[in-house]
């Protein structure tokens, strides 16, 4: 409080604000009046329902602070009601006032309507005033029309009078004028001069004008009037008999096309009779037919020569009739033709019609698509979606096609190593094997089992080594024979062949096309078994590799699994990567290698079916001559793989195939030395 | 087409004969009968004064030459030169002086309509026929010339009598139910005579010979009626011209209306054709040039045009305030094969409006360069003008329609 002096006047208004509050607080209560005030403050506190704050007359500290919270908190929502009391009054002091302008604004315009409305009624008064008095002017109008009118009248009669008394009065000077003109004439003798009379037009002579002659010429006029007359009815009794005729022919032409309708009618009704159509049409087509037959029934031509007006009611009736009849039918025809055979038609000729202007559409869009494609190739695609599907299979196909090719291609270059290779590897062989014949040679005595070796060792050699060559020809020439690997079958064609009893090895699946299958590569030494007699433990695979000093990974797994089932996918890649580490083979990576694992068994699935459809392709191979150039690169790379690797996988089998052959020679060498021994 | 040179005359007074043989002018006092094949003349007549009508007889053998002024007709034989004849109406003044259909008499027609003389050549006697109401409309001859039927006013009555002209006997008088009877006109065939009344009242009656009164007429009432009334050459349709711009076809059995034709000045309608004179005036006068009459149009030169409608056609409206208006239908003639009817509006006078009597429509108009004058005889070469229309080349033809206009000499076409 004291160090509030060095702070700003604002906080020591503040300041003394406190201090009047406390002020006027500390002035209630002092410590002499306490109990007083106490006292006082219960007895408020308990008007107000809140419970005593003092006990044995003692101030209870507890509930004063009790007290005091609640009265707090009922002070402060007190506060907020009255707040928000307080904003209600506003908004409805501020609705009020929009009510009051709105009121005031209605007012004004209940002011104006009603001005409005005076001014109408004043111009409607106005109106009626001029009304009334245009009124007024037109009966005076009409008064004076009439008014005039008849004065016009009146006049006329006057006038008519007065001409009247006017032309008497002329007739009379005329014939005054008249006679003394005749004076004056016969005074004059004739006017006219003349230097001799001529002779009438005719020649003949002037008669003497007599009551005879006058009565002649009375009758002549009649006479001629008479002729008169008479001529006229000529001509309208000619008229009169045109007519006639006319009326005839026209009653005859109704008639006729009354009767043919009739027929037509008839006709249709029998067939509608037939058919049991409507009774109720039936009926009322009966009614109608009667009348027809009256009304088909012609008057008389002498009819129309009797008196019209006795036979008129007649002639007009039957007319009438006729003419009836014929609308009827008209109508009736009209409604018959739309109900039934314009019906069909009518959709005849609608579904014509839309079929004609769908072939229209088309026509149209060809000769947009023929003139608008030649400025814009991107116009051309919609027209060439209707061989989209065609041309996609055709792009398969090809594709197909080409992968076979490339891959085809591959295996052939591929092959072509390993022949190669295998040459080289089978010379290396007769070498090693001629040394380790010598060396035996050399240490057996010049009679144990030389003459059998020699027997066996050199025509199964040169067989092998001829069959072999020639399937690899074989399978040079026909990669696209329907076997994946011909000189597979060759091959153990030959491993059967080379069997006196080739029995079992028939029934061996030739299709098996996994050459890492274990049953293939042990096939060959099951006809062995009953010539040797004996039965010495047939070598695995893994043995035979391990003899060849192959290493074979999946060794292990096929001990642990005897049923040999082998994972495809996994097991020649990893066969032809050993192929590879052996012959130094690194054309191909490791990442490819492994992509290709993922590949083969779709695509060995694939070849299945491409060979199958080897005569497609080949004629796709004809139809487009053109090096396929257009199949992506990691197309060809996977193929390459695949391929690669299936042709590896084969070579792989053949050599193990091979080393079988040449172990169990071995062996019979052994066995023959064993013999022999 | 040739042109002959050219020949005085005056007040158009220039006539062919009935025969063809002749044609006749008149300069003034001098009539000069010429041949029509040569041109040359024939007979020169010295007149006692200049002549105010000329009027072949029937038989082409006499020319009746009147002189009203002086009140005097002179007659004239082409036979013979010598034959001298002059009637003298004397003080009674003379208005009009025709031939009788026999070309035996004369009738002339004293002042104030006071009376009719017929004079006869043959015996020299002297007939009167007095109340005529008018000489001009109310004097028709039967086309064989037998009868005449003369239009009266006796004690303030219209009537019709009617003479029989060998012997100039009444035949028979008869009451015409009419206010003012102004005009009567046998029908070709002669078996009817029509009669109209004043202009005042539109009222058209057909009598027989004999005074029947076969039908009676009303178009309508009070406005201004009757102008004009030609029959067909056939007698089948009665052409009634109206001050309404409007003619009217009668039947001739029923005597009912077939038709009305109006004669609108605004054509809208594409069905008329219309031809417009066109004239040009060409340095050199042409002998293509089919113009008759006078130098002044011998200068200029005019042929027919199409026009396409609408067009409107130049009309005059009548002042209201004067009497006798220049509206309605004033001219109307039938053409000889009775398939067309032209007519001539007064408040169009520029225009010939031709009606084809088979579809009751108009059919073709032929506006002139310049208006046809009333009073002047108007001549309508039909053959020119069927030919016109039925022809294709039908703006080459020129001006059919010839106006005898203020020319001072004539012109014939060989």
């Amino acid at each position: 409080m004291k160090n509030g002096e060095i702070f700003t006047s604002h906080f020591r208004f503040r300041e003394s604000a406190e201090a009047g509050v406390v002020k006027r607080i500390s002035s209630f209560c002092s410590a002499e009046s306490l109990p007083h005030r106490l006292d006082f403050l219960d007895q408020e506190l308990s008007v107000y329902g809140y419970p005593s704050i003092q006990t044995d007359e003692k101030l209870n500290q507890v509930a004063l602070v009790n007290v005091t919270y609640d009265l707090l908190q009922t002070y402060r929502r007190a506060l907020e009601s009255h707040s928000d009391t307080a904003d209600g009054l506003r908004n409805s002091e501020s609705d009020a006032a929009r009510f009051q302008h709105l009121l005031s604004l209605a007012r004004e315009d209940v002011a104006t309507k009603d001005r409005e409305l005076k001014t109408k009624r004043i111009e409607e008064a106005h109106l009626n005033q001029r009304i009334e008095t245009l009124r007024k002017k037109l009966k005076s109008e009409q008064e004076k029309c009439r008014r005039l009118s008849s004065e016009m009248q009146s006049r006329d009669t006057q006038f008519k009078h007065e001409k009247k008394k006017k032309s008497q009065e002329v007739e009379r000077m005329q014939t005054k004028l008249h006679q003394l003109l005749q004076d004056k004439k016969h005074e004059r003798l004739l006017g006219i001069e003349i230097l001799n009379s001529l002779q009438r037009s005719d020649g003949k002579r002037g008669k003497w004008t007599t009551d005879k002659t006058k009565k002649n010429n009375e009758q002549e006029m009649y006479q001629l009037i008479l002729a008169n007359y008479e001529d006229s009815q000529k001509e309208l009794l000619n008229e009169n008999t045109a007519m006639r005729k006319y009326l005839k022919q026209m009653q005859d032409e109704l008639v006729c096309a009354l009767n043919e309708k009739a027929t037509q009618r008839d006709m249709k009704q029998r067939e509608s009779r037939r058919l049991s159509l409507d009774k109720i049409d039936i009926k009322s087509s009966a009614s109608v037919s009667s009348e027809e037959s009256e009304a088909s029934d012609s008057v008389l031509d002498g009819m129309f020569e009797m008196p019209y007006d006795i036979v008129k009611d007649d002639i007009e009736k039957s007319l009438k009739s006729k003419w009836r009849a014929l609308r009827r039918l008209y109508q009736h025809k009209n409604l018959h033709h739309l109900t039934e055979e314009d019906k069909g038609k009518a959709e005849n000729k609608s579904e014509k019609i839309t079929e004609y202007e769908k072939v229209i559409q088309e026509q149209q869009d060809l000769i947009d698509y023929f003139t608008a494609g030649q400025g814009e190739k991107s116009s051309s695609f919609p027209s060439d979606a209707y061989f989209l599907e065609e041309k996609s299979d055709l792009d398969q196909q090809k594709s197909i096609f080409y992968q076979q090719r490339l891959a085809f291609e591959n295996e052939r270059k591929v092959y072509t190593e390993a022949l190669l290779q295998l040459g080289q590897d089978q010379q290396n062989f007769e070498e090693e094997k001629s040394r380790w014949l010598q060396h035996h040679f050399l240490q057996l005595t010049p009679f144990r089992g030389s003459s059998s070796k020699k027997k066996w060792s050199s025509p199964n050699k040169s067989f092998r080594d001829k069959s072999l060559s020639l399937s690899w020809n074989e399978g040079l020439k026909n990669h696209s024979a329907h076997d994946v690997s011909p000189s597979l079958r060759n091959a153990r064609g030959q491993a059967d062949g080379m069997g006196t009893s080739g029995g079992s090895s028939g029934a061996q699946p030739l299709l098996t096309r996994s050459p890492n299958k274990t049953s293939p590569s042990r096939s060959p030494e099951t006809p062995h078994n009953p010539w040797n007699g004996a039965s010495p433990p047939i070598p695995s695979t893994c043995e035979l590799y391990r003899a060849l000093g192959l290493r074979y990974k999946s060794s292990d797994k096929e001990n642990n699994s005897s049923t040999s089932s082998f994972n495809l996918a996994c097991t020649p890649v990893q066969v032809t990567s050993c192929i590879d580490a052996k012959h130094g083979n690194t054309s191909m990576s490791e990442t490819n290698l492994q992509r290709s694992n993922e590949r083969i068994p779709r695509l060995s699935d694939r070849y299945y079916v491409t060979y199958r459809d080897e005569a497609l392709a080949r004629s796709l191979e004809e139809a487009e001559s053109s090096p396929a150039s257009d199949t992506t690169d990691t197309w060809h790379s996977l193929l390459d793989s695949d391929t690669f690797s299936v042709s590896k996988s084969e070579l792989d089998y053949r050599q193990r195939s091979l080393s079988d052959q040449i172990l169990v020679e071995n062996r019979l060498d052994d066995s023959h030395t064993s013999h022999s021994d | 087409m040739n042109f002959s040179e050219l020949f005085k005359q005056s007040q158009f007074h220039c006539k062919f004969s009935p025969d063809g043989q002749y044609v006749v002018t008149c300069v003034s006092y001098k009539v000069i009968v010429r041949s029509v094949d040569t041109l040359q003349i024939l007979r020169l007549y010295t007149c006692l004064d200049a002549v105010q009508n000329i009027e072949w007889s029937s038989d082409s053998a006499f020319l009746l030459c009147a002189m009203y002024k002086r009140g005097i007709c002179q007659v004239w034989s082409v036979e013979h030169p010598d034959w001298t004849c002059k009637i003298d109406e004397g003080s009674a003044g003379l208005t009009h002086a025709q031939w009788s259909p026999d070309g035996r008499h004369v009738l002339t027609t004293a002042s104030f309509n006071l009376r009719i003389t017929v004079w006869s050549l043959v015996n020299k006697s002297i007939s009167y026929i007095r109340y005529v109401k008018n000489s001009k409309d109310c004097l028709s001859f039967t086309d064989n010339g037998k009868y005449l039927a003369l239009a009266e006013s006796r004690k303030c009555r219209d009537c019709v009598s009617i003479f029989e002209v060998e012997s100039w006997q009444l035949l028979k008088l008869f009451e015409t139910d009419t206010e003012d009877l102004s005009g009567l006109k046998w029908s070709p065939d002669g078996r009817v005579i029509c009669v109209w009344d004043h202009c005042l009242w539109y009222k058209l009656l057909i009598y027989t010979m004999d005074g029947r009164c076969l039908t009676t007429y009303k178009a309508y009432d009070w406005a201004l009626g009757v102008k004009r009334v030609t029959w067909s050459p056939t007698s089948q349709f009665l052409a009634v011209g109206s001050y309404d711009q409007k003619v009217r076809i009668l039947n001739h059995i029923t005597w009912k209306s077939i038709s009305e034709f109006s004669h609108i000045s605004n054509i809208q309608s594409t069905n008329a054709v219309v031809y417009s004179e066109s004239e040009t005036k060409p340095s050199l006068p042409r002998t293509e040039n089919t113009l008759i009459a006078s130098p002044p149009i011998f200068s200029t030169q005019s042929k027919y045009e199409f026009l396409s409608p609408p067009i409107q056609i130049p009309s005059v409206q009548p002042d209201p305030e004067k009497p006798n208006p220049k509206i309605g239908v004033g001219w109307l003639e039938f053409s000889p094969d009775n398939k067309f009817l032209a007519t001539i509006d007064d408040s169009m006078k520029t225009a010939v409006h031709i009606w084809s009597m088979l579809k009751l429509s108009l059919y073709v108009v032929l506006l002139q360069a310049s208006p046809i004058k009333c009073g002047t005889p108007i001549h309508l070469d039909w053959h020119c003008v069927l030919e016109m229309i039925n022809s294709t080349f039908g703006l080459h033809l020129g001006l059919y329609l010839c106006k005898f206009q203020s020319a001072q000499r004539s012109t014939f076409i060989h």
